[in-house]
C-alpha cells in the first residue's frame, strides 16, 4: 500500500526480527500462489447518513471569537499593506519616472530637430529666395533713414547728411 | 505489526526537517557562497547601460542664428541570425538606402555565416529612409538613435564652420580649431528592467555633459553677401579663386570670411573630389599682395622720413634702373606728390618712397604691421606668410618690397594692416570666436601718421585719378583704401605670369570706420583684372551692406536725385519731429567743436585737424582758408567733417 502509514511501517518493521524471518517464511511459502489483483479486496459502498435532526450546540463564545478573528484579519491586512505600500508607491513611481525621463529624451530630440527646421527656414539662403519670390531688394544708402534721439529724448531727428554739412 | 501515529508522525517530522535542511544549505549555498555570481547573473538580465547622449556645441553666428549644430538621427542595423531570407533584405535595404545590393548581400552572409548577431547595414540615414524602412515593420530591422552635425545654412560659411568626419570630429575651420570645446561627454545611466523589459528604475552612472555653444563674430547675412559678391567677382572676371575678409577695426572681430570656390559642409567629400576647395585661403594661402602694400612703405615714410603727402616724388617717366635691374610703371609720370603716388598707384614712386625709408625701416614697418607671423586667428592652418629675415634682403628687395612683391601675405593679414590705419595706428588682432580673449591692440603707427594715411586712401577713392575712384566710392558713405595688382609668380617656369591677383583693401566710413574689407581674387587678366576693377566693386558693395546691417548712419549726401516738393512733403512724413518750420537751433552740445580754420594755411589745417582728429574735405588747392561749413564753434557731432574752402 502506498500509503504514509505504509511506508512507515516498512520503516518499524525491521525493528523486530521475528517479523521479518516470519515474513520472510511466508513469501517462501507462498511463493507459487497467484499474485492477488490489485485492489481486488476493495469495495465502495455508500450508506445515506440524515443528519437533519442533527443541531449544533450554541457556543456563547463562537460570536466574540469571529469578531477577533474578523478584525485580527482585517488589522493583519492593513498592517500588511501598511508595509508593502511604500515599496509599491516606489514601484510606480519608478514606471512613471522612467516614463517621464523616456518622454523628456524624446521631446529633447524633438527639440533638437525643431531648431534645425528653425535655422533653415530663417536661413539667409530661404530668406533670400522669399525676397526675390517677392521683388524685395536690398535698400540703397539712399532709401535708410536714420533717427537721432533729441537732446531732451522725447522726440527723434531725422539725420540728414546733406542738411547737417550744410549747417 | 502495527504504529501508532505518534511514531508515525515522528518520522515524518524528521523527514521534513531533513528536507527542510536540504532546502537551507541549498539557499545558503545559492546566496551566500554564490551570491555574487547570481547577482550578476540578475543584473544581466534586469538592468540595462544605456548612453546619456551629449551633443555635439552648436555654433552660433554673432547674432544668436544657428550656423551648426547636432540632431538626433537613425542608423540601421540588422541581426543576420535573424533575417529569413538574406536575399529579399539586402534587396529591400539597398533599394531603399541605396545602397550596393551585391555588396550588401555580401556583408550579410558573411555575418550570418560567422554568426554574428550584429551588422550596421547603413549609419546616419536620412528622415526619409528611416521613415520608409519603419513603414515595412520588419522586425529584423533595428534601429539606433545617433549624432548628426547639419549645417544650416548650407554651404555659407563653409570654410569658417569647416566640417566634422563620421565621429563627429572636427576636420576643418572652428569645428576643429575648437574640437575640444565643442565636443560633449556622453554619459551613462543604469536602468533596471521588468520582465517585459520596462524600466522602473535607474540609477546615474556618469553626468553628461553637452558640447559648449561657440559664437562667432560672423554675420551671416553679411556673410552671405560677401560669398555672393566673390563669387560674382570671380566669375566676372575668369578668375580661379578669391578671398574676402571683413573685419571690424576697433575689435578685430571678423564680420565675414567668404572664400571661392566653396563647398557645402554638408555633403561628404566624394573619392576624387578636389581637395582644394575646402582651403580657406583668406588664412592658409599667401599671395604677393602688389600695390596694396604701397600703404605700408607710405605709412613707413611718414613715420620714419620728413616725406609729407605733398612732397614731390620723382617717378622716373615709368622706368626706373635699380642694382642693374630695371622696372617700369604701368604710366610714366616725371613726378608726382606723394598722395598722388598712392591714388595713381605709382610703382615707381613707391619704390623711390621706399629707398629712402631704407631696409631696416621698411623691415621694421612691415613687422610692426603684423606680417611675417600669424595673426592669431582661430583657424587652422594659417600662414604666417612670407617676410624674409633682413638679412636675407638682397639689394633689389626694397624696391620689391615698396610695391608688394617679395613678400606673401594673407587676405587676414591685409584686413589686420588695414585695420591700423583705419582705427587711428593700433594693430588690432582678428578674432572669429566671440568669446576669445585677444591680445590688447598695439599702437605701432602714431595717430597723426594714421590719420594722414586715411586721407591718402580716401584720395584714391576721390580723386578722379585714382584707381579705386570709379569702382569703390560708396553712396551715402565715405571711403578710403588701395588697389592691389601684383604678378603671379609660376614656380615652374620661374616667371612672372601675365595672370594677377587682383586686391583691393579699404575701410568706410573715413572718419570712424566701422568696417575693414580686403577683397583678393586670384587668376585675372588683362586690364579687367587689375584691383581696380576686379575687386573693388566687391568692397563697394559688401563695405555698402556691412555698414547697412550694422546700422552705421550715412556720413556724405548719397547720389540721390534733387526732391522735389512732394519729396519734401513725404521727408516731413517721415521727420516726426520736425513740426516747426524755421530751422531749428543747434542744440546744446558737450562734444568737440568746430575750431576755426580760417585764414589758416592747408598745412596748418592738416596738422590741426589731424592733432584733433577732425575730418577735413579741402575745396582748393592753394592759399589760405576763405570760409568753413560749418562755422567755428559749431558742435560737430560724430562723423561730421569739415568743409574748408581754399582760395587767394
Amino acid at each position: 500500500m502506498a500509503t504514509i502509514a505504509g511506508f512507515l511501517d516498512r520503516f518499524m518493521m525491521p525493528r523486530t526480527a521475528d517479523a521479518t524471518a516470519s515474513r520472510a517464511g511466508h513469501r517462501d511459502r507462498e511463493a507459487f500462489k497467484l499474485r492477488p489483483i490489485a485492489s481486488e479486496d476493495v469495495f465502495f459502498f455508500t450508506k445515506r447518513v440524515d443528519n437533519s435532526r442533527v443541531v449544533r450546540q450554541a457556543d456563547p463564545h463562537a460570536g466574540r471569537v469571529q469578531g477577533w478573528m474578523i478584525a485580527g484579519s482585517i488589522t493583519g491586512a492593513l498592517a500588511l499593506v501598511a508595509v508593502m505600500l511604500p515599496a509599491l508607491t516606489t514601484a510606480v513611481s519608478g514606471y512613471k519616472i522612467e516614463t517621464l525621463r523616456q518622454e523628456k529624451s524624446r521631446l529633447l530630440n524633438e527639440r533638437a530637430s525643431l531648431d534645425l527646421a528653425e535655422a533653415r527656414f530663417v536661413s539667409t539662403q530661404h530668406l533670400q529666395e522669399l525676397a526675390r519670390r517677392q521683388n524685395f531688394i536690398d535698400p540703397g544708402p539712399e532709401n535708410v533713414v536714420y533717427f537721432e534721439a533729441r537732446q531732451e529724448n522725447t522726440i527723434a531727428r531725422r539725420i540728414d547728411p546733406v542738411k547737417d554739412q550744410a549747417r | 505489526m502495527e504504529f501508532d501515529s505518534t511514531s508515525r508522525l515522528r518520522w515524518l517530522a524528521r523527514i521534513v526537517l531533513v528536507w527542510a535542511g536540504f532546502i537551507v544549505a541549498r539557499l545558503v549555498q545559492l546566496q551566500i557562497f554564490q551570491h555574487d555570481t547570481y547577482k550578476q547573473l540578475a543584473l544581466a538580465q534586469q538592468e540595462r547601460v544605456l548612453d546619456i547622449p551629449a551633443p555635439r556645441g552648436p555654433i552660433l553666428d554673432r547674432k544668436g542664428d544657428r550656423l551648426a549644430l547636432s540632431v538626433p538621427c537613425d542608423s540601421v542595423c540588422v541581426n543576420p541570425m535573424r533575417i529569413p531570407d538574406l536575399a529579399m533584405a539586402s534587396e529591400i535595404l539597398a533599394k531603399i538606402l541605396d545602397l550596393d545590393q551585391l555588396k550588401l548581400y555580401g556583408m550579410l552572409r558573411l555575418y550570418s555565416d560567422s554568426r554574428s548577431g550584429f551588422m550596421w547595414v547603413k549609419r546616419k540615414v536620412t528622415d526619409e529612409e528611416a521613415a520608409r524602412l519603419r513603414n515595412l515593420k520588419l522586425e529584423w530591422i533595428e534601429f539606433r538613435t545617433e549624432s548628426k552635425r547639419v549645417y544650416a545654412y548650407g554651404a555659407l560659411g563653409a570654410h569658417v564652420l569647416g566640417g566634422v568626419d563620421f565621429e563627429e570630429k572636427g576636420n576643418g575651420g572652428v569645428e576643429q580649431a575648437l574640437d575640444e570645446e565643442l565636443t560633449g561627454h556622453a554619459g551613462s545611466i543604469r536602468v533596471t528592467t521588468d520582465v517585459k523589459q520596462r524600466a522602473y528604475d535607474s540609477k546615474l552612472d556618469t553626468e553628461s555633459t553637452p558640447g559648449k555653444t561657440v559664437r562667432l563674430t560672423i554675420l551671416a547675412r553679411l556673410q552671405y553677401i560677401a560669398e555672393r559678391e566673390l563669387k560674382k567677382a570671380v566669375l566676372d572676371h575668369n578668375c580661379k579663386s578669391g578671398s574676402l575678409v571683413v573685419m571690424d577695426p576697433k575689435t578685430g572681430e571678423i564680420l565675414a570670411l567668404a572664400n571661392y570656390p566653396t563647398y557645402d559642409p554638408n555633403i561628404r567629400p566624394k573619392k576624387g573630389s578636389d581637395p582644394a576647395i575646402r582651403e580657406n585661403l583668406a588664412v592658409t594661402a599667401p599671395f604677393e599682395p602688389g600695390s596694396v602694400f604701397k600703404t605700408i612703405t607710405l605709412a613707413a615714410a611718414l613715420e620714419t622720413t620728413n616725406l609729407k603727402p605733398w612732397t614731390i616724388i620723382p617717378c622716373g617717366n615709368g622706368s626706373i634702373t635699380l642694382f642693374g635691374r630695371t622696372i617700369h610703371d604701368h604710366n610714366s609720370y616725371p613726378s608726382l606728390p606723394m598722395e598722388d603716388v598712392l591714388a595713381r598707384s605709382s610703382n615707381i614712386g613707391a619704390i623711390n618712397v621706399g629707398l629712402k625709408v631704407g631696409d631696416r625701416n621698411m623691415f621694421e614697418y612691415v613687422h610692426r604691421f603684423g606680417f611675417g607671423k600669424r595673426t592669431g586667428i582661430q583657424l587652422p592652418g594659417e600662414s604666417p606668410g612670407l617676410l624674409r629675415p633682413l638679412k636675407k634682403w638682397q639689394k633689389s628687395s626694397i624696391g620689391s618690397i615698396a610695391m608688394g612683391h617679395e613678400v606673401s601675405v594673407t587676405s587676414v593679414q591685409l584686413a589686420q594692416a588695414c585695420s591700423v590705419i583705419a582705427n587711428g595706428g593700433r594693430l588690432v588682432h582678428p578674432k572669429i570666436v566671440m568669446s576669445t580673449k585677444t591680445d590688447p591692440p598695439v599702437q605701432v603707427l602714431r595717430p597723426e601718421t594714421a590719420f594722414t594715411m586715411k586721407r591718402m586712401m580716401e584720395g584714391v577713392v576721390i580723386k578722379p585719378f585714382g584707381t579705386g575712384y570709379k569702382y569703390a566710392r560708396i553712396p551715402g558713405y565715405t571711403s578710403a583704401g588701395k588697389t592691389g595688382t601684383a604678378q603671379i609668380y609660376d614656380f615652374k617656369s620661374r616667371v612672372y605670369t601675365h595672370l594677377y591677383n587682383a586686391s583691393f583693401m579699404g575701410f568706410a566710413p573715413v572718419t570712424d570706420p566701422a568696417v575693414v574689407v580686403v577683397v583678393t581674387v586670384n587668376g585675372a587678366a588683362g586690364t579687367a583684372g587689375y584691383g581696380g576693377p576686379a575687386s573693388a566693386p566687391a568692397f563697394r558693395e559688401v563695405a555698402a551692406a556691412a555698414l547697412r546691417l550694422l546700422n552705421i548712419p550715412q556720413d556724405k549726401p548719397d547720389e540721390a536725385p534733387e526732391m522735389t516738393d512732394d519729396a519734401n512733403a513725404d521727408e516731413n512724413d517721415v521727420a516726426l519731429a520736425d513740426v516747426s518750420t524755421s530751422v531749428p537751433e543747434p542744440p546744446e552740445f558737450s562734444g568737440p567743436k568746430a575750431p576755426d580754420f580760417v585764414g589758416m594755411t592747408m598745412r596748418d589745417v592738416v596738422q590741426r585737424s589731424a592733432g584733433e582728429g577732425i575730418p577735413v574735405d579741402f575745396a582748393g588747392r592753394t592759399g589760405v582758408v576763405r570760409s568753413q561749413i560749418p562755422p567755428a564753434g559749431y558742435p560737430l557731432p560724430v562723423g561730421q567733417r569739415i568743409r574748408v574752402q581754399l582760395g587767394r
